[in-house]
């Protein structure tokens, strides 16, 4: 079976174009096996993650889930907000959490610039508070320019 | 997970009839379903987005007209390759470094593109006409194409939630969809070389999606899925042994309309392919249209979302002029952006090339004997692809160290599954040993249609 499976030169093909084809198919597996690796670290990345599954790990996808809640709760859906926590990258976050919810984003938020002049009716950061779920808090207030 | 788990059942079920229609085959269906239940819920964002209203409301008669098709087309013979053994090599090879999904699923794209989208198609058509031009949320490349963030808007709204597991989970197994279509389309057309060969140098491909960074297939992004569909698309388009035929054009139109659906990268490629399918059929002036398909779908979504205030960085800011009156700056970007991408992917296109030269020197006949097409049409797509991504680097107005850095291990991913699928294709033409009283190389079945095509090779 395995014999009749391996490459076997024609009929009439010379020994260098069979050695050619050989080398045809260690080239091709060579450029698969390649390919390959990342997938195979993939896996083991995988296996490992699944294993040491924390809450300390979970606490930034809790944290920004929970604050997509509260504006849902909060705030009506189509309100102007500005977002204007100090952090960038949770004046980001909380700008996709509030677009995800319906809220209309104004304001330069990667500046974090005045929004006046563009309808703003809330603005909107986060604070931690070891009271609330998952240690974080939305806070919302009337523009302080409008 | 329950809610992941439904959210994945719910796509399934939504891409199973469209999924059918276009293999006729319930096994392949079922692989392919995430993937069609996506193209499904593209179609309802893109009504939606049109005529406003909530996304159900478009989505349930794109379903509709889905199970329509479904029965109209239950009769025409079935794809090959289409029982459960075959389904279950498709899929199940690819999992393990699917795993990784099990991560926290925080990634930045991913949070700040592609899910934020799908937040805001959620909302419905009046929400996203206006949130797709909202400057306050530029950060969000709004012109960046749905099909990824159709489909988890499909399931967030659905199950009225939207937290993160089941928005990457989704994403997720829509990338695995692809990846099981450019294993299916390597098997196919390699199917005369023993399985034994056949099938584990498809798999490889379908995993090569992993290469040249490993994280981008399961956080998030829709690189590596738009790069295996569309590599799947190509494969068939080029190598299939009748590209044109009613059995197989449709799942390759949808495989290559979903490639431009899912990145703005895929316009580049479905436009390389359709530069590359017009000069391999140009004997064929009626199959052209279909070789263009999937760049006018893909240019509906771009002139739609500009329309709407939409803006491609690029376009607005680009050093296009610069370059045109050869400003030193920006032509000597060259060398900068050629080594980043070569050294990317180099360990793969050196042996890939290397095989490419010994195949022409040595293996053209047999290759044409085995039924193939010739690779260099495959390379050509390579070459187009990788000239438009060198160009968009080139005129790119923002850092360009910062823009390699943040972009190139995810844009390559597509020379990468190309040169895996030519060199899997080579692979099988040299293992292929050809019996005294070999079958011709069209599928029997199709020989008819192929005969009235005229295909070139």
């Amino acid at each position: 079976m395995l014999r009749r499976l391996l490459p076997r030169p024609d009929s009439g093909e010379g020994l260098m174009r069979f050695g050619v084809r050989l080398l045809v198919v260690v080239l091709c597996a060579v450029t698969l096996l390649q390919a390959m690796r990342p997938a195979v670290y993939s896996t083991r990345q995988g296996v490992d993650s699944i294993r040491n599954r924390s809450n300390e790990q979970a606490a930034p996808r809790h944290m920004e889930e929970q604050l997509g809640r509260d504006i849902h709760e909060q705030i009506p859906a189509g309100t102007r907000v500005a977002v204007v926590d100090e952090d960038l990258n949770w004046r980001l976050r909380l700008a996709a959490a509030a677009t995800n919810q319906g809220m209309v984003v104004v304001g330069d938020t990667v500046a974090r610039t005045p929004v006046v002049g563009s309808g703003v009716q809330l603005e909107i950061w986060r604070e931690s508070d070891p009271a609330a779920p998952y240690g974080v808090r939305l806070m919302t207030r009337k523009p302080v320019t409008s | 997970m329950i809610t992941s788990a439904l959210g994945v059942l719910l796509l399934a079920a939504a891409g199973l009839p469209l999924g059918f229609a276009l293999t006729r085959s319930w096994p392949l269906a079922l692989v392919f379903s995430p993937l069609t239940g996506a193209a499904v819920a593209a179609a309802g964002v893109l009504l939606m987005t049109w005529c406003t209203g909530p996304l159900l409301l478009w989505v349930a008669p794109v379903f509709l007209f889905t199970v329509w098709l479904a029965w109209r087309l239950r009769r025409l013979a079935p794809l090959a390759h289409g029982r459960w053994g075959d389904a279950l090599l498709l899929f199940v090879p690819l999992i393990p470094p699917y795993l990784m999904l099990a991560q926290e699923p925080m990634g930045w794209d991913a949070h700040m593109i592609w899910w934020m989208h799908a937040g805001y198609f959620a909302e419905g058509g009046e929400f996203t006409r206006f949130a797709t031009g909202n400057l306050s949320i530029g950060f969000g490349h709004q012109d960046y194409p749905p099909m990824s963030s159709a489909a988890v808007a499909l399931v967030w709204k659905a199950l009225g939630t939207r937290d993160y597991y089941p928005a990457s989970i989704v994403t997720g197994v829509v990338t695995m969809a692809t990846g099981a279509a450019v294993v299916y389309a390597v098997r196919t057309v390699t199917a005369k070389a023993p399985a034994l060969v056949s099938w584990p140098a498809a798999i490889a491909v379908g995993l090569s999606a992993f290469s040249p960074l490993w994280i981008v297939p399961t956080a998030g992004f829709s690189d590596a899925m738009c790069a295996s569909a569309f590599a799947a698309g190509a494969v068939l388009l080029l190598f299939g042994s009748d590209p044109f035929s009613r059995r197989t054009l449709p799942l390759t139109l949808l495989l290559l309309c979903a490639a431009g659906l899912m990145k703005n990268e895929g316009q580049s490629m479905v436009i390389a392919l359709a530069l590359v399918g017009s000069v391999k059929y140009r004997r064929n002036i009626r199959h052209l249209g279909w070789v263009w398909l999937p760049v006018a779908v893909s240019g509906v979504w771009s002139v739609t979302v500009r329309l709407l205030g939409a803006q491609t960085d690029v376009l607005t800011g680009g050093r296009f002029g610069k370059l045109l009156h050869g400003d030193p700056d920006t032509t000597g970007r060259f060398d900068t952006v050629f080594s980043t991408m070569y050294h990317r992917v180099d360990q793969v296109l050196v042996f890939a090339l290397a095989v490419v030269v010994l195949g022409l020197l040595f293996l053209r006949r047999r290759r044409r004997e085995f039924g193939l097409a010739h690779d260099l049409w495959l390379w050509a797509v390579v070459a187009l692809y990788w000239g438009a991504l060198t160009f968009i680097y080139m005129i790119t107005p923002n850092d360009l160290k910062w823009h390699l850095g943040t972009s190139v291990d995810r844009v390559v991913i597509c020379a990468v599954v190309l040169a895996c699928a030519s060199a899997a294709c080579w692979a099988a033409v040299a293992w292929y040993q050809p019996a005294a009283t070999d079958p011709p190389a069209v599928d029997p079945s199709t020989a008819d249609n192929h005969a009235a095509s005229g295909s070139q090779r």
